[in-house]
């Protein structure tokens, strides 16, 4: 019969040879495994005589359970001291360039029209869809514009093919529409009023591609049908939709205008957020070659000029069969592309439809 | 249009505001100045005005040391001659000069001082007509009438400079395309009194009678509402007095002579053209106004021959056309230096026809750009009066007896009477305006009014009969002085609550979930190069084409976004970022049929459809900067288009679509479908695609190669219209099992012309409600697979709701599957 103690003194210089968690459980299972010598004899006990079966069992169980609580305990050593040395290892240099996870840009006009729309839906306005190809009617004829005026003629508006015969003084003719107050029509043909919308969209005209023209551009138009609507509450409309916009309290200065589909039309300034209506360059404006002392937003005018509005003309209502007798209303159109330019400080349109991906990413996105 | 300040101020009574004030009221009430310049001698009417003298010459002699200079003597008023060196030669002892004195500043900045030339004495200098901007003649010095007096001030004999404003006068306005009109305005703007003088009694001075000289026969008449003609004798045609070519110059036009410029005179006073003939020269005597011939010729004064059309109006003698009307005179009845008799026209023409006629020929005058804009019948008396006058003093005319007078109709149009209703402008504007304030302004643009207990009866004065008809447009009138009274007021919106529409929230959500893939968005044109459509299969009467275009790159709208989208990666390749993700939501467009209504139940003159359309090339994302990138693959696309369906609730079905269009590549194409449960669907049976909502692909490397695009270039395009009707509405929350899933693993070998997606439609189709899953996990070619086909390995995820699902169960399902895989596919199970 094999010493107890002897055994256990073996395996206890093996198990504290070990200096790995690999090597401890090499010598764990050398020992304490199935076939260990130890676990060999007590599970030969019923073979040994009656008489040493009780202090053989119990010796050798208690020696065991020391040999695996010891087992344990160096095992969360060892693994422990292993794991400070894989983190020592461990170092990456987290100021290296980053996998390039993708994060896109929203376009600035969409950005722009966003901030529009939302400032509208804040203030209670829908905003409406509405078509680009249009009928001369609602174009022109039903926006008051009358044959002859010199939109109309195909100098100025784009005609669709095989649908321009008389193009000018047609009804029925097709054209790109010049503006989005035919947005206007199609709204109060569907609702009765009272009616505040707003409608951001896309128009053409035929001029040419230049920093402040394109043949293509946007618009949003903003229309309020009520009783008793006046020209006040277009000026107070404006002044809070201009004031949110460009931020601050910023006055608002009409002027007579001529529009066919409003009557009194008016142009409105907003008092220059930049120098807040001083015409002199703020400190701080950039100062290289060529800047002067007059404010580069408003050239020194002290004031933007930013929409034409007006109040909705009596035969406008007529056409689209709402009575001018009961209600009166006011609209207005702001160039969306003119805002983000202004808002974003770039003089040239043309970035807008450029789409060179280095315009694009400089503007992250906080509409 | 250009107005001279000074000229514009002494027809207001009182003393005129500055004119930045003056520019200031202008603009606010609707003659906006779109900017002030000086032209000529700044300041010639005050500290100027001392400098600039009449003087004349008292003798002159060679200067001693130098040929071509002369030294003068020259009377300024003042006791002692004034010495000036000068190198003209025009002139002679006696003449009557122009002097500038020391002190004073020319037009171009230069400061005059005393100086000496060649060693003479010399104070001031004697000035041409150039050096004063009155023409481009400098060929000596300006020669004065010798009953000015030395001394006296030249701006006081001509006005020897003046601010400038110019105007931006809108289409409604035509009144304000003379001196007259805006005179009033500011007048009124500024609450004093427009007083441009009596109007001058036509006084005949001559015993003939006009109708010894022409006769007049308007054939025309629709498109020539007056005519009016009259004739003088005992013309002498020359130079105009300085003052008027003065002022013609700072209005921008040119001294012709004095019968001319009398005539541009008066319109640039009154805004009403008016043509002045050579009597002698129109064949017959006979003014004929009628339509021309076709291709009937006509040389202008321009010296060039055109060719007429018979809508063409034209003002003819006997023999031939001699006005286009209201544009241009033919060089056959010009006046000219021979010319003693004159016939002069003050006509009314019809403006919607001199803008065609104006704009067919390419032809834009003074006169057109005034008749087009609708002047109205009564004013060419006016102007008739005030040119007989100038004629009579400035050209020793006689004036005969008589004035051809020829009204269509036989009447004028009556002046509009509008009843105005006195709530009404209050009700607009939003300002309390006091009665008789409304009245004051009123008058003073000319209006007369009638006072009722409600409401005023209101006479529109001629100058505004075609733009004041309605009360809302005698509103205007009133609102627009007073603009500033205008209070801010927000209206108590109560259309009820808003908020986005569903298509508009799911394009939004699109647009986010692009950016958060990593795209950035783009904004293309929505005009294309001719033939866009037709090269990507669209067929002809489909497309929408511009009748005028402005460039040939921009003749027809989009179909697709595709070309733009690649025209957006050939730039930005070429300029260096090669890496392009991008999309659009952008509108395409397609012809429709006559009749054609939208949802709305309105009136559609295109299928307009809203698209998200992607385009991706190079390298997508999550690449390590010391390893080489991943280029954008199919499945990176197909991806991409997936999740965008995802974020708007829709698992998309990818299905193969075995023949795309020649512009997409042939073997990388799929069409993306919603499940066959989406709300759009109905009645399809089972395994069936659900409806379409876009595509995903490669473009075709041909198609690319043309743009000079090398590497791949994938798009997915998305219907947003389909989509949205696809959607589920409000999504509502459902239970799902607490009993944990079976995965069980199928491995089929298919023939190679059977597509992935169909393969797993199919299976989902089959499995029913216990199939929660099923997904592709390997595809294997080579043998022990024969050749054409693959082998595809599917992972099954079955689950119950409410209970364990037993082997028997799922093995029953697992064998739905592949049967009807065997059956549709001829799959066969690998064992």
């Amino acid at each position: 019969m094999a010493d107890i103690e002897q055994l256990a003194r073996d395996a206890r210089a093996e198990l504290e040879a070990a200096t790995t968690v690999a090597e401890l459980d090499a010598a764990k299972v050398r020992h304490l495994g199935k076939s260990g010598p130890l676990v060999l004899l007590l599970g030969d006990i019923r073979n040994l005589p009656p008489e040493d079966r009780g202090h053989v069992g119990k010796e050798g169980n208690v020696a065991r359970r020391q040999l695996e609580e010891y087992v344990a305990a160096r095992g969360a050593e060892l693994a422990d001291a292993e794991l400070d040395a894989q983190v020592a290892r461990d170092v990456v240099d987290m100021t290296l360039p980053a996998r390039a996870v993708p994060q896109g840009t929203l376009h600035l006009l969409t950005q722009t029209r966003r901030l529009l729309e939302d400032i509208f839906l804040g203030m209670g306005y829908a905003v409406i869809d509405a078509p680009e190809v249009e009928s001369e009617w609602y174009g022109f004829s039903a926006l008051n514009t009358p044959v002859g005026h010199p939109a109309r003629n195909p100098t100025d508006t784009f005609y669709i093919e095989g649908h321009d015969a008389n193009a000018g003084a047609n009804d029925d003719a097709l054209i790109l529409r010049t503006q989005t107050s035919t947005a206007q029509l199609r709204t109060m043909q569907l609702t009765k009023p009272p009616l505040y919308v707003v409608h951001p969209g896309r128009v053409y005209r035929r001029d040419d591609i230049d920093a402040t023209h394109s043949d293509m551009f946007h618009q949003m138009e903003a229309l309020a049908v009520d009783e008793g609507l006046t020209l006040a509450h277009l000026k107070g409309t404006m002044e809070q939709f201009l004031g949110t916009l460009f931020g601050g309290k910023l006055e608002i200065r009409l002027r007579t205008h001529f529009f066919p589909f409003t009557e009194p039309s008016v142009e409105a300034d907003v008092q220059c957020f930049n120098c807040m209506g001083s015409g002199r360059a703020p400190e701080g404006d950039a100062q290289g070659e060529g800047a002067s002392d007059k404010c580069r937003v408003c050239r020194g005018e002290g004031w933007i000029e930013i929409m034409g509005a007006g109040m909705v003309d009596p035969n406008v209502f007529e056409a689209v069969g709402y009575d001018a007798d009961r209600v009166s209303g006011f609209a207005f159109g702001i160039g969306i592309d003119r805002v983000a330019m202004l808002r974003h400080d770039f003089p040239d349109l043309r970035h807008l439809f450029q789409n060179d991906l280095r315009f694009v990413r400089q503007f992250p996105g906080r509409p | 249009m250009i107005v001279p300040y000074a000229w514009l101020t002494e027809y207001i009574s009182g003393d005129a505001p500055d004119i930045e004030h003056a520019a200031e009221l202008l603009t606010i009430s609707g003659t906006a100045v779109e900017g002030i310049t000086q032209f000529g001698v700044a300041d010639a009417g005050g500290a100027q005005a001392a400098h600039f003298v009449v003087g004349r010459v008292i003798e002159f002699e060679p200067h001693p040391d130098a040929d071509k200079l002369r030294l003068v003597q020259v009377d300024i008023g003042r006791d002692a001659p004034q010495q000036i060196v000068c190198g003209a030669s025009n002139f002679a002892q006696g003449d009557t000069v122009a002097v500038v004195l020391p002190g004073g500043t020319m037009p171009d900045g230069m400061q005059i001082r005393e100086a000496k030339l060649r060693g003479i004495d010399s104070r001031g200098m004697m000035m041409s007509e150039r050096e004063l901007g009155l023409s481009t003649n400098h060929d000596g010095i300006m020669l004065l009438p010798g009953d000015w007096t030395p001394g006296t001030p030249l701006h006081g004999h001509v006005p020897l400079g003046d601010q400038l404003l110019e105007l931006e006068i809108t289409g409604n306005r035509p009144d304000c395309l003379g001196v007259y009109g805006v005179a009033r305005e500011l007048a009124v703007a500024a609450g004093l009194e427009f007083a441009p003088g009596a109007l001058p009694e036509l006084a005949p001075t001559g015993r003939s009678h006009v109708s010894d000289f022409v006769s007049v026969d308007v054939q025309a008449g629709d498109l020539c509402p007056r005519y009016m003609a009259t004739a003088f004798t005992d013309v002498t045609v020359g130079p105009s007095p300085h003052w008027l070519r003065a002022r013609l110059v700072q209005a921008g036009m040119r001294s012709i002579n004095n019968v001319v410029d009398v005539t541009n005179y008066v319109m640039l006073l009154t805004g009403q053209p008016l043509h002045a003939f050579d009597s002698d020269q129109v064949a017959g005597r006979q003014i004929i106004v009628r339509r021309a011939t076709e291709d009937e010729p006509i040389t202008t004064l321009d010296d060039v021959e055109r060719k007429l059309t018979t809508d063409t109006l034209v003002i003819a003698d006997a023999l031939r056309p001699a006005v286009i009307a209201g544009i241009m005179g033919a060089a056959h009845v010009e006046v000219t230096a021979e010319t003693t008799t004159l016939v002069l026209e003050a006509a009314s023409f019809d403006g919607l026809s001199v803008q065609r006629t104006s704009r067919r020929m390419g032809l834009r005058s003074e006169s057109s750009s005034r008749f087009e804009k609708g002047l109205d019948p009564y004013a060419p008396e006016l102007a008739l009066r005030l040119a007989a006058r100038l004629l009579t003093d400035l050209c020793g005319a006689q004036l005969v007896a008589g004035v051809i007078d020829v009204q269509a109709g036989g009447a004028l149009p009556p002046l509009p009477v509008v009843e105005l209703p006195a709530a009404l402008a209050p009700r607009m504007l939003g300002i309390d305006i006091d009665p008789t304030d409304a009245e004051a302004t009123l008058h003073a643009l000319g209006y007369a009014t009638e006072a009722f207990d409600d409401h005023w009866r209101v006479t529109v004065p001629h100058w505004r009969m075609f733009d004041t008809t309605r009360p809302i447009d005698l509103v205007e009138e009133l609102g627009r002085f007073r603009l500033a009274e205008v209070p801010s007021v927000l209206p108590a919106v109560t259309s009820g609550g808003a908020l986005l529409t569903g298509p508009q929230r799911l394009r939004r959500l699109l647009e986010d979930v692009a950016v958060g893939l990593g795209l950035h968005e783009v904004v293309t044109y929505g005009l294309v190069a001719p033939d866009s459509a037709t090269s990507l299969g669209v067929d002809e009467e489909d497309v929408v084409r511009l009748a005028n275009p402005m460039t040939v790159d921009h003749a027809e709208l989009r179909t697709s976004l595709a070309p733009s989208h690649l025209e957006v990666a050939r730039r930005n390749v070429a300029a260096g970022t090669t890496d392009v993700a991008i999309f659009e939501v952008g509108r395409t467009f397609h012809a429709a049929p006559d009749g054609t209504l939208g949802a709305d139940g309105l009136p559609r003159f295109a299928h307009e459809r809203d698209v998200l359309a992607v385009l991706l090339t190079g390298e997508l994302g999550y690449g390590r900067w010391d390893a080489p990138g991943v280029p954008v693959d199919a499945p990176a696309a197909v991806g991409v288009a997936t999740a965008l369906l995802a974020a708007a609730g829709i698992e998309a079905d990818v299905r193969a679509l075995p023949n795309p269009p020649q512009w997409l590549h042939p073997g990388q194409v799929a069409q993306l479908h919603a499940p066959l449960d989406a709300p759009a669907t109905s009645g399809l049976p089972a395994g069936a695609p659900g409806p379409l909502v876009g595509w995903v692909g490669a473009l075709h490397p041909r198609f690319t190669r043309a743009q000079s695009v090398e590497q791949p270039v994938y798009v997915v395009h998305l219907d947003l219209a389909a989509i949205e009707s696809a959607r589920t509405g409000v999504a509502t929350f459902t239970a799902y099992s607490e009993f944990p899933p079976v995965l069980e693993d199928i491995a089929v070998v298919l023939g190679d012309d059977v597509s992935g997606g169909a393969v797993l439609a199919a299976a989902r189709a089959a499995g029913g409600e216990l199939l929660e899953h099923v997904t592709v996990f390997d595809r294997y070619v080579g043998a022990p697979v024969e050749a054409g086909h693959h082998s595809l390995a599917l992972r099954l995820t079955f689950r119950a709701h409410g209970r364990t699902l037993t082997d028997q169960e799922t093995a029953d399902v697992r064998a739905t599957i592949v049967t009807a895989l065997a059956e549709r596919f001829g799959a066969v199970l690998r064992s």
